[in-house]
């Protein structure tokens, strides 16, 4: 059986496909707040326009999740590593329930710091936070996964 | 004297007249049409100019002061005005001066501001007798509703039309974009109020059920400049746009002008504010801007100073740090020319004084009033 822990480049592969993969989530569900809110104003949204938006917004928007996900994501994870011997939890279910803690006070640091109100449209109302930090937590498991040496896997 | 040195002294008489030519001409080319003086200093974050009949100014400042300054710049007189329930934080404070046709004869002015607190707060209009130096009978008139948290977008500016009416915009609240397009409420409005806030009965929405009878126009984001043109009997407004497009936009009563659906801005974070520029139903702007100059002031130039610039819209910017030029021709801007560039200031306000020179203010905390007239 093996039991061998994941190399370090393994590591830092798992971490990289976990952000694109959150930053890339986090900029649909960004787009689709944004949709839903004006598909409510007007008569109609056309499909394409809307499959336009969303392309746009992976160029365009995704991007900023990347720069404000890699510390959330980094933070959580060594958070994890450091808790999860301490309180015997799932690690997955623990980096799950820690990124999103992270995601949602980083998006309160940023609007604080920010000069806007709100800087990520979606995150204006809970159910937008929560659904970028379910994001987020997305990556965090996606991480988890990939590193899980095959005692865990399998246990 | 020697052939040579006769030929060599004639190339140097050459090459330094070539030389003067070259540089007279090109400080002829570059040299300004206008002069800028600083008329005051030391103003706090000034946002709004009104020129009185004895040539003094009355400056607000953002951060609660109503000045009023001599024709040459001197303090006259500081108030703090007790208006009920200021809010000073960010993009809210004390807003617009207005001095309506009848200040000569009642020397009541009206006054926009920010009211509230940090959790609910919204912009508050109220009226006020202005005598020496003094602001009593101070009666709040108007507030906005609904009260939002956060203390962006407000709008602020006002417009006094020939009927005595007074235009007032106002703000989208930033985290509140889509109630520009709610008729039920004043957030990304401009509205139509009489002089001592009541409603106006021609005004386009009055008497329809649901809908705020103060809007004249709405889907603004967050409005910052109006102007009437008494020539044309348009009504120029300009606003914010998000990242790219700012607008300038002829208003009409009853109007929608689109924002959120219809933009050419994104939003600052890169994402799409609409997939729509343009909507069926909703006015496009007669000119925009991209990326943003952030337009915070605006006037109708119509002095005798500079002939050249009668009727032209002039517009301050404050990212941009310029002054927006805007030649007009049958309500169409034919033609931009940036001036001010060189003093790379934030500028705030401008306005047409009544000596036909052009007036800013520069929006810092130790902003300016600067005077901009012939060379």
């Amino acid at each position: 059986m093996n039991t061998a822990q994941p190399t370090f480049t393994r590591k830092v592969l798992a971490f990289i496909i976990a952000l694109i993969i959150a930053a890339a989530l986090s900029s649909v569900m960004q787009s689709q707040f944004n949709l839903v809110a004006i598909a409510a104003l007007v008569d109609q949204l056309p499909f394409g326009d809307w499959l336009y938006t969303v392309w746009f917004d992976l160029q365009s928007f995704a991007p900023i999740m990347l720069v404000i996900l890699a510390p959330v994501l980094l933070l959580s994870l060594i958070a994890v590593r450091l808790l999860q011997p301490l309180i015997n939890i799932n690690a997955l279910w623990l980096a799950v329930v820690i990124t999103m803690l992270a995601l949602l006070l980083a998006l309160s640091l940023i609007n604080m710091l920010a000069p806007m109100p709100t800087l990520i449209a979606a995150s204006r109302s809970v159910a937008g936070s929560v659904a970028l930090a379910l994001c987020a937590a997305a990556g965090a498991a996606i991480y988890v996964s990939l590193t899980r040496n095959s005692e865990a896997a399998n246990g | 004297m020697d052939k040579s040195i006769k030929d060599w002294m004639l190339w140097v008489m050459m090459l330094s007249a070539t030389l003067l030519s070259t540089t007279l001409l090109s400080k002829k080319a570059l040299a300004l049409p206008y002069q800028v003086t600083t008329v005051a200093e030391e103003l706090n974050y000034p946002w709004s100019l009104a020129f009185m009949a004895d040539g003094s100014y009355l400056v607000t400042e953002r951060t609660g002061k109503l000045k009023q300054l001599s024709a040459d710049g001197a303090l006259l007189a500081a108030t703090a005005p007790a208006l009920p329930g200021l809010y000073v934080a960010a993009q809210g404070g004390l807003l617009e001066v207005l001095l309506p046709a009848a200040f000569q004869q009642n020397q009541q002015l009206l006054l926009s501001y920010v009211c509230g607190d940090a959790k609910a707060n919204t912009v508050c209009l109220a009226s006020a007798r202005w005598q020496q130096g003094q602001l009593t009978d101070i009666q709040q008139i108007f507030i906005a509703k609904p009260y939002r948290q956060g203390a962006a977008h407000y709008g602020g500016r006002m417009l006094q039309l020939p009927d005595g009416s007074v235009l007032l915009t106002l703000g989208d609240g930033f985290d509140y974009r889509e109630q520009a397009q709610n008729p039920a409420n004043h957030l990304g409005k401009i509205i139509r109020l009489q002089r001592d806030g009541a409603i106006p009965a021609d005004n386009p929405f009055v008497g329809q059920a649901g809908v705020a009878g103060e809007i004249y126009s709405m889907g603004h984001r967050n409005v910052q400049g109006i102007v009437w043109d008494n020539a044309t009997k348009n009504v120029y407004s300009h606003e914010h746009g998000p990242r790219g497009g700012d607008e300038l936009n002829i208003i009409q009563p009853g109007k929608n002008y689109g924002w959120p659906v219809a933009t050419r801005g994104i939003d600052y974070t890169g994402a799409r504010v609409s997939p729509f520029r343009q909507y069926p139903g909703m006015l496009e702007p007669i000119w925009h801007w991209s990326p943003s100059i952030a337009p915070a002031g605006m006037t109708l130039y119509q002095g005798e100073l500079f002939p050249d610039w009668q009727g032209d819209l002039f517009i301050t910017a404050l990212a941009g740090r310029a002054l927006h030029r805007l030649q007009l021709k049958e309500g169409k801007v034919v033609a931009e020319h940036i001036l001010l560039t060189e003093r790379n200031d934030r500028l705030r306000d401008v306005r047409s004084g009544p000596d036909g020179a052009l007036y800013l203010l520069t929006d810092s905390a130790n902003g300016q009033l600067l005077r901009l007239s012939p060379q």
